[in-house]
């Protein structure tokens, strides 16, 4: 196994759900890094200057204020530098029309915000493995994608 | 043939007549006075030959005395004295005779008188020489020779007298002829003349009454031909009075062979006979009445009357005219022309219907139609056209170019078009465009028009409908769609912001309190209050969830794709895993393909499942059946707009808990739960279910039965393309 961290990063406007993701991470076996952001236009501009450590799995929320997530994930997809970072939309909304919307747009994995604490440290586990499979076996990122 | 100017002719002769006998008199008379002056002439030649042969008689006679005087002087013979006597009663009996008959010629009378001086001296010579006789006669005798010689003498004188006299009779005579000669002269020419101009006369009448003749002749024939070839019938009737000069009947005088086929009579049988044998309703239905008008008042009657011929009415139509002192009258059989004027009136009538008809057809469909005739641009625009235009009763005749006027300004241009891509294409083509009536208010046309050929002319034809209320309410309804859109699109923000911003609090207040209560320190009671908020959050959450997807179903515009309900269904039954229990038996039977939403039928069935589910009966199996079948649309006793011929019907059926049926309606209205506070359920799953199924052009129903089972059955319509 990998010494190196797994670097995640999460944009959501919510300090409450950064706090709740930040926990729910830190009981997850393996080491991870991650990076916290309000809104669309932090997360952009970290990328964009870090781009020779860029994390591998991107936790995108869809309601920010100055730029969503949906915003995020077409420019993210439209530039081929970030290809190979996996981006799982992670949002309140259920509606069928946004979880089309973003699987259409590039997203990987889309996660209801679940309301219990428990559920929270399963999806996320269950991201980071399914990563960890990707990283590993070469998952076609094109054709992959879950709803959790 | 000339029937007509009978006056002119008469005229002419009566002139000719007067002509001629003016002439004639006067030729006669000049003629006559003519003759009489011949005669007068030949009188006066008469008496001179009497007066000459008188005075010859006279002289003669002196003359012959004289001879005999001499002879017997001569001879002493006294035969030769026989006669003397004789002779000279001859000669005074002429001398007598001429002077009555030269009584009124002076001249004449005095000659007498001298010849009666001579005639005394002669007789007074005679006398003497007879006396002296008594001497023999010697021609010696001087004496003798002397008186001889004398009374030769004197009979010279009365030869030359006698001449005279005869000299003055011819002039008398020449003199009184000379008055006639002049006339004289001309008797022969005008007896010519007179002659001649009989003769011409003559021999123009004649030849005119030869004329007349033919020409009667012709007219004579004609007339028989028109008798004879006409189709009416021709009766010549004479009228039959009674004391007081007053018409009670007719005789017939004359009828054509026409009658021959009204009744079984000829002619012949009829003439002579009286109307009131014949034909005694004539009596009665009018006929014999305006016969007897036209008679008195010798007027030409023309009537109609009517008979019963073997089973039929027949009409004539007659006309009566006088003619002398009797009637004509001619008779057209015009049945066929009644009934076919009746067949007319019924036509028009019909006809008049059917305009009235069309005209209100129009006049309720807003509708009018029009016909112009391209090269004389004379137009025909119906009765409604003219009242859309403003005008109730055709006031104005509507041309095109009239027409064109009333269309409003900017639309001209739209309307010059459209009649150009009709005129140039010879195609069909409508435009809608706007006008202004007769009274300035703005309506809404639509026109379609082409043009057809007749007779190779050129028409332009169509049919105009004023669509003003149509637009409005068009109008109308486009402001309403605005409207809705944007209360649509409000409700969806509503909806986004109610998805967010309700359900962010409570899921964190679920986060937390699932966070809270994984802490083992907490205590029994403590921890069942956990739990039960937790509970209720969930709650909350699954009602704002329910609304939500409530909400959004028929807004969300998504396509419909084939589904094929048994996916469905085995993704469902997978979600249900939880609920599942021994006590529950689901068997789901073959299942159609549908056209649909496919996480909203998910959703259908994953809400009728459940709810089987959860209304089972305690302890015992929950039996739940998911099965279809495919029936007519006609065969389905259920109200609702059925578009399709065939629908699946899908029924889920349980035999749980039931529910009464009178309730069954209720079931799917919003919050409307049928059992208490028992199970969890936020009343709008059926609800949902019911508007997916109207989404999907369906409908579903519920039959249940108190503790016997529910059925729920869903109706959608069957997909064309599918089989």
């Amino acid at each position: 196994m990998n010494e190196r961290k797994l670097q995640i990063a999460l944009a959501d406007d919510d300090e409450d759900d950064r706090q709740l993701f930040l926990k729910a991470m830190g009981n997850l076996k393996i080491s991870t890094e991650l990076s916290l952001f309000e809104d669309g236009q932090q997360l952009m501009d970290y990328l964009h200057s870090s781009l020779q450590d860029l994390p591998e799995v991107i936790f995108l929320d869809l309601n920010m204020p100055v730029k969503g997530g949906m915003e995020c994930l077409k420019e993210m997809r439209n530039d081929s530098r970030f290809n190979d970072i996996m981006i799982a939309i992670y949002s309140t909304s259920s509606s069928e029309k946004d979880i089309e919307e973003t699987f259409i747009n590039g997203a990987n994995i889309f996660i209801n915000k679940p309301n219990d604490f428990g559920k929270l440290k399963e999806s996320i586990a269950k991201v980071i493995e399914l990563n960890w499979q990707y990283q590993t076996s070469q998952l076609d990122k094109d054709n992959f994608l879950l709803r959790i | 043939m000339d029937l007509d100017n009978e006056d002119a002719s008469i005229k002419i002769y009566v002139i000719s007549l007067v002509v001629a006998i003016l002439v004639l008199t006067t030729a006669v008379t000049i003629s006559y006075r003519q003759i009489k002056s011949l005669e007068e002439s030949s009188k006066q030649v008469n008496h001179f030959i009497i007066v000459e042969r008188e005075i010859h008689k006279m002289f003669s006679s002196y003359a012959i005395q004289k001879s005999a005087l001499f002879d017997y002087v001569i001879s002493q013979n006294p035969d030769f004295l026989n006669g003397i006597e004789q002779y000279r009663l001859q000669g005074q009996n002429a001398v007598s005779r001429l002077k009555s008959l030269t009584k009124t010629d002076p001249v004449q009378q005095a000659n007498i008188d001298q010849m009666l001086m001579f005639r005394k001296e002669f007789s007074n010579r005679i006398e003497s020489l007879l006396n002296d006789n008594n001497h023999s006669y010697s021609p010696n005798n001087v004496l003798m020779n002397a008186e001889m010689g004398k009374i030769s003498t004197l009979m010279e004188n009365m030869r030359l007298l006698r001449d005279q006299m005869i000299w003055d009779a011819e002039v008398d005579l020449k003199r009184n002829n000379n008055v006639y000669n002049s006339s004289i002269k001309f008797t022969p020419l005008t007896i010519w003349a007179v002659a001649l101009f009989s003769l011409v006369a003559f021999i123009l009448a004649f030849w005119r009454i030869l004329w007349n003749r033919r020409e009667m002749k012709e007219t004579k024939a004609f007339l028989t031909n028109i008798l004879k070839s006409t189709e009416n019938m021709i009766d010549h009737y004479k009228p039959i009075r009674d004391e007081s000069q007053e018409i009670v009947d007719f005789k017939i005088v004359y009828s054509n062979d026409r009658i021959a086929g009204e009744n079984d009579l000829m002619p012949k049988d009829i003439i002579g006979k009286k109307l009131s044998e014949l034909y005694p309703v004539t009596f009665e239905n009018g006929y014999f009445r305006m016969l007897k008008e036209c008679m008195d008042n010798d007027q030409v009657v023309q009537f109609e009357h009517h008979y019963n011929l073997m089973e039929n009415v027949k009409t004539f139509w007659s006309t009566a005219i006088k003619l002398g002192d009797a009637v004509t009258i001619t008779s057209v059989d015009v049945t066929p022309l009644k009934s076919s004027a009746l067949k007319l009136e019924e036509i028009n009538r019909e006809l008049v219907e059917k305009s009235t008809a069309l005209d209100q057809a129009e006049l309720i469909a807003s509708g009018g139609s029009f016909r112009l005739d391209i090269r004389t641009g004379n137009a025909y625009f119906s009765k409604n056209f003219h009242r859309v235009l403003g005008f109730e009763n055709r006031e104005i005749t509507v041309t095109f170019n009239k027409f064109r006027s009333f269309v409003h300004p900017d639309d001209l241009e739209l309307f010059d078009n459209f009649v150009k891509e009709i005129m140039e294409n010879k195609v069909e083509a409508q435009q809608s465009y706007r006008i202004i009536t007769k009274e300035g208010a703005t309506r809404n046309l639509i026109t379609t028009g082409r043009i057809i050929i007749e007779n190779d002319r050129e028409f332009l034809v169509g049919v105009m409908q004023d669509i003003t209320s149509e637009m409005q309410s068009k109008l109308v309804i486009e402001d309403q769609n605005i409207e809705l859109k944007r209360s649509n699109e409000e409700l969806e923000s509503f909806n986004r912001v109610v998805s967010h911003d309700l359900q962010e609090p409570l899921r964190k207040i679920q986060m937390f309190i699932s966070m809270i209560s994984e802490d083992a320190l907490l205590n029994e009671e403590n921890r069942e209050y956990f739990i039960k908020i937790v509970r209720d959050a969930q709650r909350m959450q699954t009602l704002i969830t329910h609304l939500l997807s409530y909400s959004r179903i028929g807004s969300e515009d998504m396509d419909f794709e084939r589904v094929k309900l048994n996916n469905i269904l085995d993704k469902v039954l997978q979600n249900q895993n939880f609920l599942i229990a021994d006590e529950i038996k689901v068997t789901i039977k073959s299942l159609p393909t549908v056209r649909g939403i496919p996480f909203q039928m998910e959703q259908l069935f994953s809400n009728l499942l459940t709810n089987a589910i959860k209304y089972g009966k305690e302890g015992e199996i929950n039996s739940i059946i998911v099965s279809s079948e495919l029936v007519p649309s006609k065969d389905i006793e259920q109200e609702f707009r059925k578009k399709s011929q065939y629908y699946h019907k899908i029924t889920v059926s349980d035999t749980g808990m039931g529910f009464n049926q009178d309730h069954a309606d209720k079931i799917f209205e919003v919050f409307q739960r049928l059992h208490s506070d028992r199970n969890s359920g936020t009343g709008i799953g059926l609800a949902i279910c019911k508007k997916i199924v109207e989404n999907h052009n369906g409908i579903i129903t519920a039959q249940g039965k108190v503790q016997g089972g529910a059925v729920f059955t869903i109706f959608l319509p069957k997909d064309p393309d599918e089989y």
